[in-house]
């Protein structure tokens, strides 16, 4: 490495939470991404969403792995000051599951309903309930999280909201195995590695997998503070060029080996996902479909950033009174094309597509010729009409 | 001590019992009650629900934090839900210094913004100081080994040359301003080369004593 003055690189620093869909970061640096780009990043773990926002708001960080309705919150200043954060682009899809205790999941089994299907895991559900002389208690993990809105989303497709026999809890994701294992929870939506590790202790069994109710939705974002990113158009966009080619990278199963490596170690998840190194696992669960880069996985849509926040309005979290948030200032397609043109990647020429109502990958026009985007079958989508 | 302050319900979380004793103490001088509480999730939830704190003053460290403000949403129609501390733009400075010190406050509504400032702001400096007097431990602690290695080192010199502590002391200061480092450095780099040749002839321990 030079040491002259002229490349002398850019320090940016980057929050994130130690799950799974970390890994675009994490990679990036220690696979030498963000230093081919002349940045100088350096990752800083945080022990909750809360302080990692608060962190990006007063300026200690430039940006972080964000949560999708997390982004949006922060721009509406939904249960903490406004802080503008702008998401040029999508960081991982899918990637959370509904896991429950397994003496429930015998339970559910034994209603005879087929729990393959979401719909009807949801309907199993129901009858227990029903049946059941004590409150079922369902974990989630943050407010402003996709793994909330698509738990209620997954509750209403069967009717069931929380209050009365369903009562919904908190608990940090790091103590969902224990609370799991001991009772206290019997269902929990949470983000991988924990639905995994629930299931390698024995202590749970992964009934329906986000991607069954959001089918490749955006899970984590890039989320920047927008005075940085108005201040540092070159750093951005070289900062995007080696988070898409860490999520490529990503998506290749050769590097498999590496990743584990690289997240169990202590400065990232530690070795709380030792089990998922060992032979026979797979890092990322076959049945969630985590991903981040096939298919155009990056691109922000803008018609997902308008989902997000109608499922927010539709579970109470924002008052419909207040202004609508200016989503095309948040989630920044613009800045995407930008960086996916330098590394000779083709994007969409739409901003935004119809959502849910592709049960297969479908081609859209990109700037040369159709590109392949995914699926994105929704629980409840004909509710929506 | 007089004033609005009486009645005002502060919850501390932080699992750093000096620190916490340190807020505790400071808090209840300026009139306020306090509560101590470890912070485990479950044992949080329900002391929030049954003390019914106005306040709750939380390390930044906590993973609890996401527990808090998820029970906020969650208890929206509860009679005392927690929610984040301060909207307002004046009090912009206060939470940055809040961020930066490692506090984070939570106010249950009808508290007055203007009588949880004083509360952040106890919390703040004591969180400050808590980490001042860390630092300087740590600084003494490195101070104290530098200066038992420096020790050592000297020793080891004024063997293998056979020579008086003063010029051994003096050979160890030139080395280490010929090589812009820290004496304590220095002294581990020498230990390292000589002690290893002590140690394989079976005499290094004795050399320190």
């Amino acid at each position: 490495m030079s040491n002259t003055e002229a490349t002398q690189p850019d320090a940016v620093r980057l929050g994130f939470i130690p799950l799974l869909d970390a890994a675009p970061l994490i990679m990036a640096l220690e696979e030498g991404f963000f230093e081919a780009e002349g940045l100088d990043v350096s990752l800083h773990r945080q022990p909750s969403w809360a302080s990692l926002r608060d962190r990006v708001s007063v300026g200690l960080l430039e940006g972080a792995q964000m949560l999708g309705p997390m982004a949006l919150a922060s721009n509406i200043g939904l249960g903490a000051p406004v802080c503008r954060v702008v998401s040029p682009m999508v960081l991982s899809r899918n990637g959370n599951a509904i896991t429950v205790r397994r003496t429930l999941y015998d339970q559910l089994m034994a209603t005879g309903y087929d729990l393959s299907q979401p719909r009807e895991s949801a309907r199993a559900l129901a009858s227990v309930v029903t049946d059941s002389s004590e409150p079922i208690r369902v974990a989630a993990v943050y407010a402003w999280s996709s793994h909330y809105l698509q738990l209620r989303d997954w509750l209403a497709s069967a009717g069931l909201k929380p209050g009365g026999r369903i009562q919904l809890v908190t608990v940090p994701p790091p103590e969902m195995l224990t609370a799991l294992a001991s009772g206290s929870v019997d269902i929990a939506c949470v983000g991988e590695p924990w639905n995994s590790l629930a299931e390698y202790h024995g202590v749970g069994h992964i009934l329906v997998s986000g991607s069954q109710i959001w089918q490749n939705a955006p899970e984590k974002v890039l989320g920047l503070r927008e005075d940085w990113v108005r201040s540092n158009p070159d750093q951005v966009h070289r900062l995007l060029k080696a988070v898409i080619r860490s999520c490529r990278w990503l998506d290749d199963p050769a590097n498999r080996e590496r990743i584990f490596e690289v997240l169990s170690a202590p400065e990232y998840l530690g070795e709380a996902i030792q089990p998922l190194g060992e032979s026979g696992q797979a890092v990322f669960h076959p049945r969630i479909h985590q991903h981040f880069f096939r298919q155009n996985a990056n691109f922000p849509w803008l018609s997902q950033a308008e989902w997000l926040l109608f499922r927010m309005e539709a579970w109470g979290q924002r008052e419909e009174a207040s202004t609508p948030p200016d989503l095309e200032n948040i989630f920044r397609p613009d800045l995407y094309r930008g960086a996916a043109a330098a590394l000779g990647l083709d994007s969409p020429i739409m901003n935004y597509k119809p959502e849910g109502q592709h049960h297969h990958p479908f081609k859209v026009a990109g700037h040369r010729g159709p590109i392949e985007v995914a699926s994105d079958r929704l629980i409840n989508a004909e509710s929506l009409a | 001590m007089p004033g609005d302050q009486s009645g005002v319900r502060v919850m501390l979380v932080d699992n750093e019992p000096e620190r916490a004793r340190m807020v505790h103490d400071a808090l209840e001088a300026e009139g306020y009650q306090v509560i101590c509480q470890r912070d485990s999730t479950r044992g949080l939830v329900a002391a929030v629900a049954q003390e019914e704190p106005d306040v709750v003053i939380i390390d930044m460290e906590s993973p609890d934090r996401d527990t808090l403000e998820n029970m906020a949403m969650l208890n929206e129609h509860a009679p005392r839900p927690v929610v984040f501390f301060a909207s307002g733009d004046s009090d912009s400075n206060t939470i940055q210094q809040a961020v930066s010190a490692g506090v984070s406050a939570y106010i249950v509504d009808g508290l007055e913004q203007h009588r949880v400032k004083p509360i952040v702001e106890v919390a703040i400096a004591r969180f400050e100081s808590f980490q001042s007097l860390r630092d300087q431990l740590a600084e003494t602690r490195t101070a104290l080994e530098d200066r038992k290695e420096v020790e050592r080192a000297k020793g080891l010199i004024m063997e293998h040359h056979n020579c008086g502590e003063e010029e051994a002391f003096r050979s160890l200061r030139k080395l280490a301003m010929d090589r812009n480092q820290k004496l304590g450095r220095v002294a581990r780099d020498v230990i390292g080369v000589l002690g290893s040749e002590d140690d394989s002839s079976g005499r290094g321990e004795a050399l320190d004593e």
